[in-house]
């Protein structure tokens, strides 16, 4: 049983799912790394995946990113599924770090992004439903509003302040204990 | 798939947000104008529950949408947990706590007081 099990998983494995960007270019990826997208995923279910999976709404350049993320990701969660029976392998465990760690390493350095990828990433995680991708470029512009006036973030990233000066005053005024 | 209602076809953003906003309409999405215009309003509570609280209730001086934005977020600020969770978190109250034992009073000297119990009568 456990054999036919793993003989489907790699039947599931092989199949090769092609995704069709917004410029029409094509992107060959196995069913483990599309079916990090929620999105993907149910269309895989649906059974409706054949002639390729078109994005309309995502270019090759973003859409090479994501699955360049999917894919260190998707053999992040094949590896947690299989060190789960030696779970308390101490060699095991060494291993699942140092791997964990070179996952972050990678994040990060995926994260080295223009402000603009970075935005349509968020927007194709969304778009997508890739919960992890969503997560981390969330976090990232998080982490650069951090500590900032509104001035600041304004200037970072064009927003435009349709509050009349008066109105802005007494939200300054309501807030006060957040400006100090 | 156009994007924020300029015709312009679609550069990395998503025609599901149809939503007309005034910010998104500075410039054509993405790389334009306003980076954050682009991003529906779920994606933006994703990023607003990330900030320390402060950071969090300043962004409501950005503009009108940020503070409609933040208006949501308080909702889930209010959603406390229940008792049972803040029990199983924070422990007891220290008011039902026992006292420690240095604080404990000794009995007064003496013969021990009798303790009545209570007795079942037939």
């Amino acid at each position: 049983m456990a054999s036919a099990g793993s003989g489907d998983e790699k039947a599931a494995a092989a199949a090769m799912i092609t995704l069709i960007s917004s410029d029409n270019e094509k992107f060959e990826v196995t069913e483990a790394t599309a079916t990090l997208s929620q999105t993907i995923r149910h269309m895989i279910e649906d059974g409706c995946t054949d002639g390729g999976v078109p994005l309309p709404n995502v270019t090759s350049k973003i859409l090479a990113r994501v699955i360049e993320y999917c894919k260190k990701h998707a053999t992040a969660a094949a590896g947690e599924e299989g060190s789960s029976s030696s779970f308390s392998d101490a060699a095991f465990l060494e291993v699942d770090r140092a791997f964990l760690e070179e996952l972050e390493e990678f994040d990060d350095a995926f994260l080295e992004v223009d402000r603009a990828t970075l935005f349509d990433l968020i927007l194709a995680a969304n778009y997508l439903d890739i919960k992890g991708l969503l997560n981390l470029t969330c976090q990232k512009v998080a982490d650069s509003v951090k500590g900032k006036t509104p001035e600041q973030i304004r200037e970072m990233y064009n927003i435009v302040n349709d509050l009349t000066p008066e109105e802005e005053a007494e939200i300054r005024r309501e807030t006060q204990w957040a400006f100090e | 798939m156009i994007a924020d209602g300029h015709g312009i076809p679609c550069d990395g953003v998503m025609g599901f947000d149809c939503e007309e906003r005034p910010s998104a309409s500075a410039g054509g999405g993405v790389g334009g104008g306003d980076y954050f215009g682009a991003l529906p309003d779920d994606v933006l509570l994703l990023i607003l529950v990330r900030l320390p609280a402060a950071d969090a209730a300043r962004t409501t001086a950005l503009s009108r949408h940020w503070r409609e934005i933040y208006a949501g977020v308080q909702g889930v600020f209010l959603a406390l947990p229940g008792t049972r969770a803040r029990l199983r978190f924070w422990g007891r109250p220290r008011r039902y706590r026992r006292r420690p034992r240095f604080l404990h009073t000794p009995p007064p000297p003496g013969r021990p007081k009798r303790r009545r119990y209570p007795v079942l009568r037939y």
